[in-house]
Order: structure tokens, then C-alpha cells, then sequence
């Protein structure tokens, strides 16, 4: 996505960083269509849940046309056992433009914790 | 530098490029220093992970890479026998941006230390 000042493919859309509400809705309607419809946590199964959650939240994201570069990390497991999680983040950016969402979405079987980063690329 | 024709920086240079080989070195050894050893208990885990996410950033900004950002993700769990799978997808310049990754486990806990480089162009 380069930033150019000619020739912006990026109208449409908002210059400002995608709202929490937004991006929830966006993180727990896609778990619910990719993951939650799965009987139970299959490992290998996982790992394509995970791929196909992934992209389709940094589809949904890059769809939002705004002026910013997305990092998505998600944590996909199995729900029901007892054990500690614990996922935690720190940056090095500017404040004031850039954001970042955890949405956590849960369904019987599978937990799935998604971080979202978002970094503004726009034109001063 | 590559620059734009009103002065802003494409692309930075061989040398003031952010490479996962020097990340990946920085992460093995903050891990290996803050977390062997250490137990999963609910009491100290939320320090400790800051505690690791601040070194790891101070670090990094150490490097002294002009024009770059970094976003440390670190996920600690505990080693009970249940399945996980963390996956990451960016979208992003690939010619300036990057990110490194380092697993750490012991017999209490697993770790994945996630670090986003990403450069601006202004």
C-alpha cells in the first residue's frame, strides 16, 4: 500500500483510525462464521481456522479504506480446560494516530483471542 | 534513502533497514534471561509479561532505526496439555516492514514473543 500524495487509490473511506465497535463486530462476526460453527478443537483443523480468520479479518479491515497499515495476530484454542492465558502488548508509536484492539470471542469448544494493530501511513 | 518528489522517505536504506536476523537475536536473549526458570502463577504473570514487553521495546528502540515503529506482542500460557494456535497476517509495505517472531517454552509455561516493525514514510 504505498503512500503517495498523486493518485490516492484510499477515497471513499474516513482518515481516522476504525472504532472499537467496529472492529469487534468485525473480529466476533467473523469467529462466528469461521470458528464457533465447529463441533470441537481439533489441532489440525486449527491451524486452518486460524489462517482463514486471519485473512478474512485483514480483508474486512483493509474494506474499511482508511490511510493505515494492520497488524492481526489471533490466538485460537480449546476452551473447557482449566489453564492460565495471558496475552499482553506494548508499542513504540505515535500515540495519537495509531491503535489497537483485543477482542476476545468465545464459543463452547474454542476461544479465540485476536490483537489488532493499526498503524497510520496517511500523508501529513 | 530512496524520497518522494515533496521530500518524504520511501524506503530506507540497506543499513537503516530493520532486519529479523538482528530482532530474532534480541528476543532469544530476552526471553531466555526473564523467563527460565520461572513458574505459570496468576499472581506474578501479568508483571512478568510487562516486564518482558518493556525490555524487549527498550531494546529494540537501542537499535536506534530511524523512522520506525515497533509493536510487541507477547502471549504467555500455561503447559497443561491443550492444543493452541497463534497465527499472525499483516497488511503492509513489504519492502520496509517486517516482523519477528521467537517461542520460548519450560516445563510451566510457553511463550511467543511477537515483534511488528513497521516504517513511516513521513
Amino acid at each position: 500500500m504505498a503512500a503517495d500524495g498523486t493518485g490516492d487509490k484510499l477515497d471513499g473511506g474516513s482518515q481516522a483510525a476504525p472504532t472499537f465497535p467496529e472492529v469487534e463486530l468485525l473480529c466476533t462476526k467473523l469467529f462466528e462464521e469461521t470458528v464457533a460453527v465447529k463441533d470441537h478443537y481439533d489441532h489440525n483443523e486449527a491451524l486452518k481456522w486460524n489462517t482463514k480468520l486471519v485473512e478474512s479479518i485483514t480483508e474486512g479491515l483493509v474494506a474499511m479504506s482508511r490511510p493505515f497499515k494492520y497488524c492481526v495476530t489471533c490466538i485460537v484454542m480449546e476452551a473447557g480446560a482449566k489453564f492460565g492465558l495471558n496475552v499482553s502488548s506494548t508499542c513504540f508509536w505515535d500515540k495519537q494516530s495509531d491503535m489497537s484492539y483485543s477482542v476476545r470471542c468465545e464459543s463452547k469448544n474454542v476461544i479465540a483471542v485476536c490483537t489488532i494493530f493499526a498503524v497510520n501511513c496517511a500523508e501529513l | 534513502m530512496e524520497s518522494g518528489t515533496d521530500g518524504r522517505v520511501l524506503r530506507p536504506s540497506l543499513n537503516e533497514k530493520f532486519r529479523p536476523a538482528i530482532g530474532k537475536r534480541i528476543l532469544e536473549q530476552c526471553a531466555s534471561e526473564l523467563l527460565t526458570g520461572q513458574k505459570y502463577a496468576d499472581a506474578n504473570i501479568a508483571d512478568l509479561s510487562k516486564r518482558l514487553a518493556e525490555n524487549v521495546r527498550k531494546e529494540l528502540i537501542d537499535l536506534q532505526f530511524p523512522k520506525y515503529k515497533y509493536l510487541i506482542e507477547i502471549i504467555i500460557g500455561e503447559q497443561r496439555g491443550q492444543g493452541a494456535r497463534i497465527h499472525t497476517g499483516s497488511c503492509w509495505d513489504i519492502d520496509t516492514d517486517s516482523q519477528v517472531t521467537h517461542f520460548y517454552q519450560n516445563d510451566s509455561l510457553f511463550c511467543e514473543i511477537i515483534v511488528f516493525a513497521i516504517f513511516t514514510y513521513s
